[in-house]
């Protein structure tokens, strides 16, 4: 079922884009060839997820570089990216690690790039693809910038950011310095790629933290013992959005965009058309303080408008300290939900899309909050684990005090290293928490940070990808055993090849399920841009409609529990078979 | 004859002797008289004098602090093991410091001594609420309430945890058989503005926040309701009006809370839990008829949290009635200066001062007492009082 042809040399003299858009048809035929005869009864079965961390050759183990100084900057830790970087159809893993930030030279720890070789194995290929970045790396987003067919790497850094282009023969260059993108004096956190003003380019949007004085740290004492200061003892930092000039260069559109005039502690960030408007607004899940939405005019200028649009507070306007984010269609209405983590003591909260960019926070309908209240919760992901046509949820978990027990205790029966949440939606909004009963990874303890959800196995099934604080992450696979169908696309834009912003709805029994083409989510993290649907039990081809980052339509339908690459109308002849032609009339 | 002479003699100097201890006397008399006037000058006050057995330092750590307290907790522990009230305290502490597991296993024990004890009760509610198990506070809140039927903290409780078990409906009918009574509760009103929001009731909900509004223009939660009901309504005009002014409260809470983040370590916190042990352990005390040690504990309760004025009442109460009038008129005077323009704290001040003998401070009390409420029918009082002391 996964690829075993690993070609990192272009295959002909012609330009690099269009062999790699042949690697794509290549890649389209060999999917299309790996239909997998799985049984097409429907039925709901058990969740289950076991840990193949050390199955998987994952050896990467993560420090924070903490020295007992309490620098509140090591407690947020790292994100996790999913991408295909060698473009030969399975999902390789970028980790991010952490270092000393008051000794920077000392680190021995660098990132870690995993190239799957199929048959879940990895291997460590970090040094040659030049993606070793030894410093403090929070929030990490992949796309193809550039358009030329291979996904890129930005890496959001405490103090020096890396940019890391793609060369299309396993190997990166850092252009943060070429690009002006560094931003060398900031402290980061989350990242995301979006169009901003729909021409075809990738732009880039850089979260920032606190603004923060090293030489003026002095640690926090709770009930006795040092710990993490608040982060309200620190003044937040305005992000920065980068503008894709479209010559591999950026300019700093911060100012032009708006963004400068809102600090927020950032962390998480997604982009979405939060008000159904044609283009890409931003959502940033910011510490302790209001969550800023901001809604683009268009033309790349922002207003913020989190407090209207009812994302900006809790049901009770109180501020949280949210983490991390995701979308999707919690409760089947069409409309794509919110969801963001938070603190000990605060809730999972999902803010439910009312229509027309207003949101409401329907977390005390939703069941989602007994299971993550005593919990910090930081990455998360919105999956359907089952495949059942209903969208679960996955919540990373793990305080970042590692002395509470030492302390008294917490009020909530959490501790640095617990077992991440799943729980399992209804399609109606709600959720029950499946607690111990989804295999071996709710006995995975690690203190949770980045988390992401993509198909390392080409299998259908959704698995998981959690980056934990100080120690190994957790490589969790989908074993959930059952007869539900699936189906998987990978889309390729035309100006815009990585099809960010895309939007794909399959039907299903006459039910619509929609997923997002994001470059950013979770945790300051970056989970799969291939998409895996779930279609229970329908057998029959799936008829699946797509709106182009470009307003462009195309409609398909794709045979069950195949994994098709799909081509922008303008790049695609019509398909017979498995492909149907471009919609003609959007 | 001589004799007789000799006799007299000694009468005579006997009777001058007896008139010079007349006169000793009388002087003494006057000098008493005046006595308490001269030496209350110089009188430490007993809030600032030290107290007994109470080793404290100023400087000491929020670790020595929470010391204090489980030396107090220990030896409320061997003195009344039996009494329920003590496990309510030790578990008053668990819950302040966060661990509600302690806090939970000592409350049951108080509920186990005494099952109709509500105290307990209720901080058994208050851990399942915390715990995020609604239903069981949900079922402890009925309990409280089928054993104290009045108590006003319960049907708050009851309906967030309601609310938070997705029962709004429920939680707004509790909230509104509450405020039939409590009509004032702000957060009572802005419980249920939320239970009409959750249940998509957002005229009901807006007419909720704005009431909460009207009794309390500076609540941050009402504001965020008010703005999130107009928004829901679609009066995006009002929804932009509230939004800004939810900003800037928000804001300025905001500014308070960064401010103390930067204090950096949680001494005031311990401190606080410290003191409310003492004052904890002090109703013991003082309901198994210890009055010196319950007043001793308050004392030191205020040596940690000065500006705590519940407890100085509770104080100045205790000492008055245990006789010690001077140390009642100390706290008495503390509490005036701590509000110059409470009636009640000025009359109650020159009534002791009265008790006391010192007129002339008992008349200037009374006459700030009459300047403040000229109408008040104690004053009226008030005024014969001074001239009886004028009089006299």
């Amino acid at each position: 079922m996964t690829f075993s042809a690993r070609s990192n040399q272009p295959i002909s003299d012609m330009p690099q884009q269009v062999s790699n858009l042949i690697r794509y048809r290549i890649a389209l035929v060999i999917y299309l060839a790996c239909c997998w005869l799985g049984p097409s009864a429907s039925v709901s079965g058990q969740i289950r997820f076991e840990n193949y961390t050390e199955r998987a050759g994952i050896d990467f183990v993560h420090t924070d570089g903490s020295s007992g100084k309490y620098y509140l900057v090591e407690s947020m830790s790292a994100g996790v990216a999913l991408l295909d970087y060698d473009i030969d159809g399975d999902l390789d893993i970028y980790f991010l690690n952490g270092a000393p930030i008051d000794s920077p030279n000392s680190n021995p720890a660098t990132n870690a790039l995993y190239r799957n070789d199929g048959g879940f194995r990895f291997t460590n290929v970090t040094k040659e693809a030049g993606v070793d970045n030894a410093g403090m790396s929070l929030g990490v987003a992949t796309a193809d910038f550039d358009n030329d067919g291979l996904p890129d790497i930005y890496v959001n850094n405490y103090a020096g950011n890396c940019f890391y282009r793609n060369n299309g023969d396993g190997t990166f260059d850092d252009i943060a310095k070429d690009t002006q993108t560094a931003c060398s004096d900031l402290i980061g956190g989350g990242v995301c790629f979006l169009d901003i003003e729909n021409d075809g380019d990738l732009d880039l949007y850089v979260a920032n933290y606190i603004k923060f004085d090293l030489e003026n740290h002095r640690p926090h004492i709770h009930k006795g013992l040092p710990a993490y200061p608040s982060p309200m003892s620190f003044q937040p930092e305005p992000d920065r959005l980068f503008r894709n000039v479209g010559d591999g260069t950026f300019e700093d559109w911060s100012n032009e965009a708006g963004v400068l005039n809102q600090a927020g502690r950032g962390m998480g960030v997604l982009a979405f058309d939060f008000d159904a408007d044609g283009d890409q607004d931003i959502f940033v899940a910011n510490d302790t303080q209001e969550n800023h939405l901001l809604v683009n005019d268009g033309a790349g200028r922002f207003t913020e408008d989190g407090l209207f649009a009812g994302l900006a507070y809790d049901f009770r306007g109180k501020a949280q300290a949210s983490m991390g984010v995701d979308i999707a269609d919690f409760n089947g209405d069409g409309l794509q939900d919110l969801v963001v983590t938070s603190f000990l003591e605060e809730f999972t909260t999902i803010y439910q899309n009312q229509g027309a960019g207003v949101f409401e926070d329907a977390t005390l309908r939703s069941g989602t909050g007994e299971a993550t209240f005593p919990h910090v919760t930081w990455g998360l992901a919105a999956l359907d684990a089952d495949n059942d046509t209903i969208v679960d949820l996955v919540v990373g978990t793990g305080d970042l005090d590692d002395r509470r027990t030492s302390r008294g205790g917490a009020s909530t029966a959490t501790g640095f290293r617990v077992a991440d949440v799943m729980l399992r939606g209804d399609g109606r909004g709600r959720f029950s928490d499946l607690k111990a009963d989804w295999g071996e990874a709710a006995r995975t303890l690690q203190s949770t940070r980045g988390l992401v959800a993509g198909d390392l196995d080409n299998d259908g099934r959704v698995d998981i990808v959690a980056l934990g604080a100080r120690g190994r992450p957790a490589v969790l696979r989908n074993t959930t055993a059952n007869t539900n169908n699936w189906i998987s696309l990978s889309l390729v834009g035309d100006s815009q090849r990585s099809a960010i912003g895309s939007r794909v709805t399959a039907v299903v029994g006459g039910k619509e399920l929609t997923r997002i083409v994001l470059a950013g989510r979770s945790y300051q993290s970056c989970s799969s841009q291939k998409l895996c649907i779930g279609v229970g039990g329908e057998s029959s081809p799936i008829d699946v409609a797509i709106l182009w980052p470009d307003g462009s339509r195309s409609a398909h339908s794709i045979a069950t529990n195949t994994q098709v690459v799909v081509l922008h109308p303008s790049l695609s002849p019509p398909q017979a078979g498995h492909f149907d032609s471009p919609d003609s009339d959007p | 004859m001589e004799q007789l002479t000799e006799n007299s003699s000694s009468r005579v100097q006997i009777a001058i002797i007896g008139a010079l201890l007349l006169v000793a006397v009388g002087l003494l008399g006057v000098w008493l008289y005046l006595r308490p006037v001269d030496t209350n000058v110089d009188r430490i006050s007993v809030l600032d004098a030290p107290i007994d057995g109470f080793d404290y330092q100023p400087d000491a750590s929020a670790a020595e602090l929470l010391k204090l307290a489980d030396v107090t907790l220990d030896d409320l522990s061997s003195r009344f093991p039996d009494v329920p009230q003590t496990f309510n305290v030790i578990a008053n502490r668990d819950f302040l410091v966060s661990d509600t597991g302690a806090a939970k296993s000592n409350w049951t024990k108080a509920v186990e001594l005494e099952p109709s004890n509500t105290e307990a009760l209720f901080g058994l509610a208050n851990v399942a609420f915390e715990d995020t198990r609604y239903e069981d506070a949900i079922g402890i809140c009925e309990t409280i309430d089928r054993l104290a039927p009045n108590n006003p903290k319960v049907p708050l409780l009851l309906a967030d945890a309601l609310l938070h078990a997705g029962k709004a409906d429920e939680a707004a009918l509790v909230l509104e058989q509450h405020l039939a009574t409590e009509q004032g509760s702000v957060q009572a009103i802005e419980l249920l503005g939320n239970a009409h929001l959750q249940t998509k009731s957002y005229e009901k909900a807006a007419q909720c926040f704005q009431r909460a509004i009207d009794f309390a223009p500076k609540s941050k939660d009402a504001h965020y309701g008010l703005a999130q009901a107009f928004a829901r309504l679609g009066d995006r005009d009002n929804a932009k009006r509230f939004m800004e002014r939810f900003k800037n409260i928000a804001k300025e809470i905001g500014d308070e809370h960064a401010e103390e983040a930067k204090a950096f370590e949680d001494r005031n916190y311990a401190a606080h839990v410290a003191a409310q042990v003492y004052v904890d352990s002090a109703n013991i005390f003082r309901a198994q008829g210890d009055i010196a040690t319950a007043c001793n504990y308050i004392l030191r309760a205020h040596r940690l949290q000065p500006d705590v004025e519940p407890w100085l009442t509770e104080l100045q109460r205790m000492f008055f009635s245990n006789g010690q009038l001077d140390e009642a008129a100390d706290v008495g005077e503390h509490l005036v200066g701590l509000a110059p323009q409470d009636l009640e704290r000025r009359l109650n001040l020159a009534s002791l001062y009265a008790d006391l003998g010192r007129a002339d401070d008992a008349i200037e009390n009374y006459e700030a007492a009459i300047e403040l409420a000229p109408d008040d029918p104690r004053c009226q009082q008030a005024k014969q009082i001074i001239n009886q002391l004028n009089a006299s």
